[in-house]
């Protein structure tokens, strides 16, 4: 109780969030103490002061006042010290030659940030990391303007991307509106006519229903082609701007040095269907041939064609290993080996 | 229907090269469905042949023996310093004599009972035949590790049903666990966890055969039944109850025996439709290896031209030999009976108790002497 009060009332001025609720509380990176925003302005506006905690001696910059993203105190300041880290040691994957020198860049940046936010070797990695920051600091310039012009490319990426789905839209909203419109032309004129001329009414009626109809649907081509030609132009800014990364062959991936073997050990029995991707008279199984007409079953994906291929696989995946001959050559030649060398 | 002539001595061949491991990637081009199965840690690290079996076994028992002695001394220089008239007088009678070990052939017949209690501890819960048959094969590879003079029986049966419920998507609650089995403390069986897995090497994923069971029971349809029947007296029916027999029979034999450790699954499914009903398995495994179908007369006039076509025959026929060969074998293997008793066991209990607290036993002696 006590706790949550405090939580809500500035301790410099006492000001109760239950009395002014528009209270806002600001958190200087220094100290890392709360003050309300009106303190900040009253006490700071004439140039650094004092913290106004008690015991706390830290000079503090009114610029230097922001709010506070993250509920926990020290994840705020974890947060605050890994991005001055990072802004120092700013590598990437790619500056690398092994993906275990990278691992072990990672490994002392995390050091670092958690030596730092623990108070262990403060001043020691301090000093290491300015010192860094001096005989790098060409190349830490560059992989940042390296960063933000890819990130300049992502967002001029997003905005064309942007701009071309917002003319779409209104192409289609313009289409739908020139249909309204033509509509009620049409409309006003059929009346007129009704009118005015002695043409039957009903033959007059059907004339006009029969316009619509096809009226309507080549509106919804245009429409449809229209989008078409836009989507693609979507599309082929993305690829401008990945600039090709997808060329060269590309090198199936094979995990047991060798392709599975394509001669299967068996056949599947049934003939595919044609609506559900499955197989049709198939194997006698009652059971598992009902679970193939419950809805539930195949809407999640469910087919009988694995299930009993999963069935047969398992079915001869190691029948021909003779464990008893096998590992008796093993040991065999476990014996032999250190008697050779 | 048969096996396409090119797989056969490439599978044979490969299944050597893998074993002495010095092919190239660039050598090899196809892994067949028994190599996957050479990569399996059931097949690297819980494949074993009778001899090495019984080896470990022994291995165990003597480490068994050797631990439960250090245990007694250290037991006995304790007691020795807090009763030191009662060990001046009967000193020699308060030796590790008195602490009956447990030779191999009694550890051997106490785990098999304890297999069966397995079995009742699953059917008092409910439980599917794969939390079974999981907890079974945990049980039997923990026992070739360890010692019952190690760890006892009783609470490593409940830790691992446990434990098997767990990895079979059979989850129960350790407290209603706990609350099913009189006088057991849930620390009692997840205290032992760790060390069970760590037994395990990790290695969690059992292969059992009962899919590769079902797999067959599929393919013996499509060999004998299509597209026109090959036996007259052979329908669905008769295939479907050879299965349920097969299934009765794996879980009455293979389960408890040595056979997972020996052979793999599929050959263990085989070797329960061979032992069910020998004359269609025979049947199917002809026509699947020595391609007599009913059209065989037409392909041997063919293909006995070809020498290449003959050889491969031959090799077919070998691979015929040695797989029925190894069906007889598991059937042995799996049939293998060991009587156990409950009294016996209960003995035997008794004093994998007191082995395992012999600070227990020693009080117990101590008092009778100074009474």
């Amino acid at each position: 109780m006590e706790d949550e009060r405090s939580n809500d009332m500035c301790p410099v001025c006492k000001t109760d969030r239950y009395l002014s609720p528009n209270m806002r509380f600001l958190i200087n990176p220094e100290c890392y103490h709360k003050i309300c925003e009106s303190c900040v302005d009253r006490i700071f506006s004439l140039g650094p002061a004092k913290c106004p905690y008690p015991k706390c001696n830290k000079t503090l910059r009114k610029n230097k006042f922001k709010n506070q993203l993250f509920e926990d105190i020290n994840i705020e300041r974890e947060v605050d010290i890994r991005k001055r880290v990072l802004a120092v040691y700013n590598k990437i994957e790619e500056d690398f030659d092994t993906l275990q020198d990278y691992n072990a860049y990672l490994e002392k940046i995390e050091e670092m940030v958690y030596n730092l936010t623990n108070n262990i070797n403060k001043e020691e990695i301090e000093k290491e990391i300015s010192q860094y920051q001096t005989e790098h600091n060409i190349e830490i310039l560059e992989r940042a303007t390296r960063e933000s012009q890819k990130n300049e490319d992502w967002t001029k990426l997003q905005e064309a991307q942007e701009t071309l789905r917002q003319a779409k839209l209104q192409l289609i909203k313009d289409k739908e509106e020139e249909g309204v419109a033509e509509q009620k032309q049409r409309r006003l004129k059929l009346v007129e006519l009704l009118q005015n001329s002695d043409v039957d009414p009903e033959e007059l009626m059907k004339q006009h229903r029969a316009e619509t109809s096809q009226r309507s649907s080549q509106r919804e081509r245009d429409i449809k082609t229209l989008s078409k030609q836009l989507e693609e132009k979507i599309l082929q800014a993305a690829v401008n701007a990945q600039g090709g990364v997808e060329a060269g062959p590309q090198t199936p991936f094979t995990p047991f040095c060798g392709d599975r073997n394509q001669f299967s050990n068996y056949t599947l029995l049934g003939k595919p269907a044609n609506d559900l991707v499955d197989i049709t008279d198939s194997y006698h199984d009652p059971y598992v041939n009902k679970l193939a007409q419950n809805r539930e079953y195949l809407g999640s994906g469910w087919r009988l064609k694995t299930v009993y291929e999963r069935a047969l696989d398992e079915a001869f995946m190691g029948l021909n290993c003779f464990i008893d001959i096998e590992k008796a050559e093993q040991s065999q030649a476990q014996d032999s080996a250190p008697l050779a060398t | 229907m048969t096996i396409p002539a090119t797989t056969r001595p490439k599978a044979s061949e490969s299944g050597k090269s893998s074993k002495d491991g010095s092919l190239t990637p660039s050598e090899k081009k196809y892994v067949s469905s028994d190599d996957l199965y050479r990569h399996s840690s059931q097949y690297n690290l819980w494949s074993f042949t009778q001899a090495q079996l019984d080896e470990m076994r022994r291995a165990a028992n003597e480490k068994g023996r050797k631990a439960a002695l250090q245990r007694f001394e250290a037991a006995r220089s304790s007691a020795e310093a807090e009763n030191p008239a009662v060990f001046a007088a009967h000193g020699e009678e308060l030796t590790s004599n008195m602490l009956e070990l447990i030779t191999y052939e009694e550890e051997q017949v106490f785990l098999r009972f304890i297999c069966l209690q397995i079995i009742q501890i699953c059917a008092h819960f409910n439980m599917p035949t794969q939390v079974r048959a999981t907890a079974m094969s945990f049980f039997r590879k923990f026992y070739l590790v360890h010692s019952v003079m190690e760890y006892r029986p009783k609470n490593v049966a409940y830790t691992i049903v446990f434990l098997a419920a767990k990895l079979e998507n059979y989850f129960i609650l350790i407290e209603s666990f706990c609350t099913r089995i009189p006088k057991t403390k849930a620390a009692d069986i997840l205290g032992l966890e760790f060390e069970v897995l760590q037994t395990l090497q990790f290695t969690l994923l059992v292969h059992h055969p009962f899919r590769p069971l079902w797999g067959f029971f599929l393919d013996f349809q499509l060999a004998l039944l299509h597209p026109s029947p090959v036996m007259y007296d052979v329908s669905v029916d008769t295939i479907g109850k050879l299965y349920d027999q097969a299934k009765t029979w794996l879980n009455e034999y293979a389960l408890l025996s040595d056979a997972p450790f020996m052979f793999t699954p599929p050959q263990i499914a085989l070797a329960a439709f061979y032992d069910c009903d020998k004359r269609i398995t025979d049947r199917y495994l002809r026509l699947k290896y020595l391609s007599e179908g009913p059209d065989s007369m037409e392909t041997i006039a063919e293909e006995e031209e070809d020498p290449a076509v003959s050889k491969h025959k031959q090799t077919q026929k070998e691979q015929y030999d040695i797989l029925v060969k190894t069906l007889k074998r598991c059937i042995v293997v799996a049939k293998q009976e060991l009587p156990t008793s409950r009294e016996e066991s209960a003995k035997i209990d008794e004093r994998c108790f007191f082995i395992l607290s012999p600070q227990k036993l020693l009080k117990k002696k101590i008092k009778a002497f100074s009474a």
